[in-house]
């Protein structure tokens, strides 16, 4: 007797539980709605959000001074000093690497790193969504006022009143205006002529090195003879 | 009677005296004025020389108040896209030769008209943008400007 009521004990609870299982797994006309609505407020916050940070958020790059758990400050380029808040929960790291960004640590931010801040901007504060190392450039136009054949080297005089001698590297693009065509063709080492105006790209060392002389990345040369009537 | 007639002749000498000192003085008294004029005049002169010498420099070296000077609409400064180019939109002389460089690419365009629209590609993360504009009259000063833009991605 005992054995026919565990029986059917258990075989009443095994029918209750699975129709439980399927009451839940058929999803019902109001939840549907439910979930579109859901959904709708998702997608409602998520460009909101996206519009919001399309407004305040701006980017700042510039050299890390210093960086302690909660604040970093960078320096930029015009010795402006910027203080970025850190959150611990928000703000996130990366490492630009070719066309993408990769994951790194705070840890890997130090003195001296090359960083882009995005957040929100407050006069010299800035919040931080994200720090990313990358790699410092600068763009420069100039005259020639040397050019060395044994070395490989130009003398520029800058419009800023800068001399600064530029290595030209196997890996260096050079280009030059083509007076007729106007079009920028590569040239060799040998084309280049001192009084001819340039345009050039340096990409910053992380070592610090002689602070006049760099490896040119690419330049563009506009010969003496375009500016002449 | 005669003594009489030597008094009236007197007065009238006196008068004509009188009269001749006055006019005397008045004759002086523009004479004055006119030199003093004049050499007021030269000075003036003399100073005027050097200004407009200095305007006529100005004038030809640049011929600048009729240059349109090189402004950048789009993009601003500091500004962050989500997609890997950028349209360069703004205004530079008319008939100049716009040279645009960044450390990824260089692009030359002739621009015909004020307005200038250039497709820009980006590089991720920092993109530093020179915008070198050559005026086509050679005699006008070559403008730059350098604006920064980067391309993220949305890290919210």
């Amino acid at each position: 007797m005992k054995k026919i009521l565990t029986a059917v004990f258990l075989a009443c609870f095994l029918v209750f539980n699975v129709q439980a299982q399927t009451k839940t797994a058929t999803p019902s006309p109001t939840s549907n709605v439910e979930d579109n609505d859901i959904k709708a407020l998702r997608e409602k916050i998520a460009s909101k959000v996206a519009e919001q940070r399309q407004k305040n958020n701006k980017a700042v790059s510039g050299l890390v001074a210093s960086a302690s758990a909660k604040l970093i400050k960078i320096k930029t380029e015009d010795n402006e000093e910027y203080t970025v808040n850190i959150d611990d929960a928000l703000t996130k790291y990366y490492q630009v690497v070719g066309n993408s960004r990769k994951e790194v640590d705070f840890s890997d931010i130090a003195k001296g790193s090359y960083v882009i801040v995005e957040g929100v901007i407050n006069d010299k504060q800035i919040d931080a969504n994200a720090l990313y190392l990358d790699t410092q450039y600068f763009l420069k136009t100039g005259k020639i006022t040397e050019v060395n054949k044994e070395d490989y080297s130009i003398k520029v005089l800058t419009t800023e009143k800068d001399i600064y001698i530029l290595d030209v590297e196997t890996y260096t693009k050079q280009l030059m205006l083509n007076m007729k065509s106007l079009a920028l063709e590569t040239i060799g080492f040998s084309k280049i002529r001192e009084g001819d105006t340039i345009q050039f790209v340096v990409k910053k060392p992380e070592e610090e090195q002689n602070p006049n002389r760099f490896s040119a990345q690419r330049f563009i040369i506009i010969p003496q003879e375009f500016f002449m009537k | 009677m005669t003594s009489v007639n030597l008094l009236t002749n007197i007065k009238v000498m006196k008068k004509e005296t009188i009269i001749a000192v006055v006019f005397g003085i008045v004759l002086g008294g523009i004479m004055a004025v006119v030199i003093i004029s004049k050499t007021r005049e030269k000075q003036l002169e003399q100073t005027k020389t050097i200004a407009p010498l200095g305007q006529a420099n100005i004038a030809s070296s640049s011929t600048n108040n009729d240059l349109q000077p090189l402004e950048i609409s789009y993009p601003t400064d500091g500004l962050i896209v989500n997609k890997d180019n950028v349209t360069i939109k703004g205004k530079a002389e008319e008939g100049s030769l716009i040279i645009v460089q960044s450390p990824f690419k260089d692009l030359v365009v002739q621009n015909k008209n004020k307005d200038f629209s250039i497709d820009f590609p980006l590089a991720y993360g920092e993109n530093i943008i020179r915008i070198n504009v050559y005026p086509k009259n050679k005699q006008l000063k070559p403008q730059e400007k350098e604006l920064k833009v980067y391309y993220l991605e949305e890290s919210l």
